[in-house]
């Protein structure tokens, strides 16, 4: 039963799609993200409680010959634990730890055809990694460093779903498709032999213009 | 049988839901609120808009017939939020009532404008004090301006537009300006007056008379027992069953809310051993006092302003008096556990101590002694952890905790009216003075268990590098150390707001972290850079501090320099 729906979805998805293009093709994409931060560096869990944590951001892109977005993305992830004693790594004190990725970066999307209701993409590109690091009541450091990024994912195209709120969403604020879509990315990012980069699992929407 | 079960039920939620949707509701509006959004949710002609006692900056604009009262008048004072426009403005709403607020220091108070007809507005027991325009009335139908207290304003009620029908009923109008601007149409009648107004206050029963406010420059509008505008209106006044006061006090819809009671602070002398506390307050002049209520207890009463959060506290009747002694009351402290769960947590140069809240304590004492050394101790309120400063890493501390316990009573006096009925609002004030004292011995618990500690310097994870000022951290041991501050605020304020300055930064940046890893290996260079950039470090203060005086004391060290090497050089010529 769950499987025919989602087929119908589909295929009504594809055709009632048609009914609202209007052979405009989007040249500006804005996103805006929210996910989860797994950092690469091993004791992680032990000194904030967990492996991941929350991470947000937003992203302006250019499209090219269609299928091609190239842009620029800014994100920040916050995360509260504890430090280590110099003398024996003892865990002791209060460190907050924040991050804020800056991104240039390139997705080619494999979109066959308008109003495709499930497009994968690919890419990756450059990334200056800023961080800023507080133990509280006793110092703070910050910093940055290069970086690169691959990422992957898929967009679902929401106009289907509702289709007069996706007209309305075009005549109010010219959005010619909205994307509800989910992300992965690995960064890379190294400073001292101290690796800052990790995984990021993300969702977001985004929106074409 | 089931189904006219779940019928019936349906029919019940759906008559309920109709009634809901048509009872009025007194929508509670506190200085926090969203004003705007009350209105544009509340129900016309059905809802009221209660305002809680506080000091709101508004500008109301009321397009939609809802009545906007207050519970307290003196403590609920509206102020423009923009300083020019009104804080009220009516404008295309009718059947409305404005009632129990102070308007107090704006350009306009309030100004209704509207050209539609079948308009019908109340104002009533307001208080409008310094402000520019009261009330200013454009084209409505009907407006009522009924037991308002108009003080010290430029101009009073201003009718802009003769056709309106405005009736001035049982006010009361006290060094004002211009009383009334425009006021052709105008039904004037049961009004006092502190000075005359021309051919205005012989007739319909205005009257000029001697006012006397409780306190006019404390903002105490309540009229005294010696004033000329009581039971003076023309309807009866429901309080006391005479004849309406003129003012925003009287009528039969004034807020009957005594203002607050001035407590006087209460001394050793006050306290007597056998468990009696004396307390004293300043009598408070609003002519309807009847007498005064006492409440004590032994938890904090600060914010405990309303009445029905004193229903449960213990209280004496004071009558008429300005002076009460409780008696009976128990003075025997509680000795409190000793804090149990003591732990210390190392810190640079810092030790951070929390333990589990001892019953009954009311304070502690935070005892830590180097070991071997002189016993030190910090003062604590009733707190569950501290942080102790100033200390040395790598030396041993004992720390041990002692819980105290004192005995306090808290005092607040409410001021009641002659009319006392079950009401609540007839009982006291809202806003009430509190009045606290130590009672009986301070009871101590046995000291904790002691906790060994040593501070340290804590490293994060990861150990991240620091782009800051590396030489000038490297040789102070610390990225937060003063010195180093100094360098980077120089950094901030000076160097980064040139081209030259944020040049070199770049350049610094690029090779002041190679320099920085040689300091920080070899030790004895840490002692050589630290001297070598004391000089530097003292010129960079001067210059965070004033360029000016920089400069001076550079000259005058030239200058010194100057004479010096020309007196060695005169004495080397006569020398030779």
């Amino acid at each position: 039963m769950i499987f025919r729906s989602v087929v119908f979805l589909c295929l009504f998805s594809a055709f009632s799609g048609e009914l609202l293009a209007e052979n405009k093709s989007p040249t500006w994409m804005f996103e805006f993200h929210a996910g989860l931060f797994e950092p690469e560096l091993g004791d992680w869990e032990k000194h904030y409680g967990s492996s991941k944590f929350p991470e947000l951001g937003f992203s302006v892109a250019h499209r090219f010959l269609s299928v091609i977005d190239t842009g620029v993305s800014i994100g920040y992830g916050k995360d509260k634990g504890t430090g280590q004693l110099l003398s024996n790594s003892a865990v002791a004190g209060v460190v907050e730890y924040q991050i804020i990725p800056i991104e240039v970066f390139a997705l080619l999307r494999g979109r066959a055809y308008e109003n495709q209701w499930l497009v994968p993409y690919i890419g990756g590109g450059y990334t200056r990694f800023i961080y800023r690091q507080e133990i509280v009541g006793q110092s703070k450091v910050q910093g940055s460093v290069n970086g690169t990024h691959v990422r992957m994912g898929l967009q679902l195209l929401l106009d289907a779903l509702d289709q007069s709120a996706a007209q309305r969403m075009y005549s109010r604020w010219g959005v010619l498709n909205s994307y509800l879509y989910f992300d992965y990315k690995q960064t890379t990012a190294e400073i001292d032999d101290i690796a800052l980069g990790g995984k990021s699992y993300k969702v977001g929407m985004m929106f074409e213009f | 049988m089931m189904f006219f079960f779940r019928a019936t039920n349906l029919l019940f939620i759906f008559f309920l839901l109709i009634n809901f949707s048509v009872i009025a509701e007194d929508i509670s509006v506190d200085v926090d609120s969203d004003i705007e959004s009350l209105i544009s949710a509340a129900v016309a002609d059905e809802d009221v808009l209660v305002f809680e006692p506080g000091t709101y900056q508004v500008n109301i604009e009321l397009n939609k017939n809802i009545d906007l009262r207050a519970r307290d008048t003196a403590n609920t004072v509206l102020e423009s939020l923009n300083g020019t426009d009104p804080v009220i403005n009516i404008n295309g709403a009718s059947n409305i009532t404005i009632q129990n607020f102070t308007f107090r220091n704006n350009e306009f108070a309030i100004k209704i404008f509207d050209s539609n007809i079948g308009v019908n507005i109340d104002i009533t027991n307001n208080v409008f004090q310094n402000n520019g325009i009261a009330i200013e009335v454009g084209d409505v139908s009907k407006i009522t301006i009924e037991n308002n207290t108009f003080f010290s304003n430029t101009q009073g009620v201003d009718g802009t537009v003769s056709e309106a029908d405005i009736r001035v009923y049982q006010n009361i109008f006290h060094s004002n300006e211009v009383t009334f601007l425009n006021a052709t149409n105008f039904d004037i009648s049961y009004n006092c007056f502190n000075e005359s107004v021309d051919n205005i206050t012989e007739v319909n029963n205005n009257l000029r008379a001697t006012i006397s406010f409780v306190d006019q420059e404390g903002d105490d509008f309540h009229l005294t027992e010696d004033s000329g505008c009581i039971d003076k209106g023309e309807a009866e006044d429901d309080f006391d069953d005479t004849l309406s006061d003129l003012g925003a006090y009287g009528g039969v819809e004034s807020d009957l809310v005594p203002n607050a009671v001035v407590m006087n602070p209460i001394s050793i002398s006050d306290v007597v051993d056998d468990g009696s506390i004396t307390v004293s307050w300043d009598e408070n002049l609003d002519y309807r006092i009847e007498g005064y209520k006492v409440y004590y207890s032994t938890n904090e009463l600060k914010g405990l302003n309303d009445f029905s959060e004193r229903e449960n506290l213990s209280a004496d009747d004071a009558e008429d008096k300005l002076t009460h002694t409780i008696t009976g009351l128990d003075f025997n402290p509680v000795t409190p556990d000793a804090p149990a769960q003591l732990t210390v947590e190392p810190r640079d140069e810092k030790l951070f101590v929390t333990w589990n809240k001892s019953t009954d304590a009311t304070s502690y004492t935070l005892y830590y002694q180097e070991q071997g050394g002189s016993e030190k101790s910090e003062a604590l309120d009733d707190v569950a952890s501290y942080t102790i400063t100033g200390l040395s890493n790598d030396i041993t501390y004992d720390i041990w905790l002692v819980a105290h316990y004192q005995k306090q009573y808290h005092f607040q006096v409410a001021a009641y009216l002659a009319s006392n009925t079950e009401s609540n609002f007839r009982e006291s004030s809202f806003v009430l003075d509190d009045a606290t004292v130590d009672v009986g011995e301070v009871a101590n618990s046995v000291e904790s268990d002691i906790v060994a500690a040593r501070p340290e310097k804590i490293v994060a994870y990861p150990d991240l590098p620091n782009e800051g000022c590396f030489i000038a951290t490297a040789a102070f041991g610390y990225y937060s150390a003063h010195e180093v501050q100094i360098l980077r605020d120089f950094r901030d304020q000076h160097l980064l707001t040139s081209e030259f300055g944020t040049s070199f930064v770049h350049w610094y940046y690029k090779h002041g972290p190679k320099a920085a890893s040689v300091i920080n290996e070899y030790e004895f260079l840490k002692s050589i850079v630290r001297v070598a950039l004391y000089p530097l470090i003292i010129s960079v203060e001067l210059i965070n501090i004033s360029f000016l005086l920089f400069v001076l004391i550079l000259l005058a060290l030239i200058a010194g320099a100057v004479l010096a090497f020309r007196s060695i050089a005169n004495r080397n010529k006569v020398a030779l």
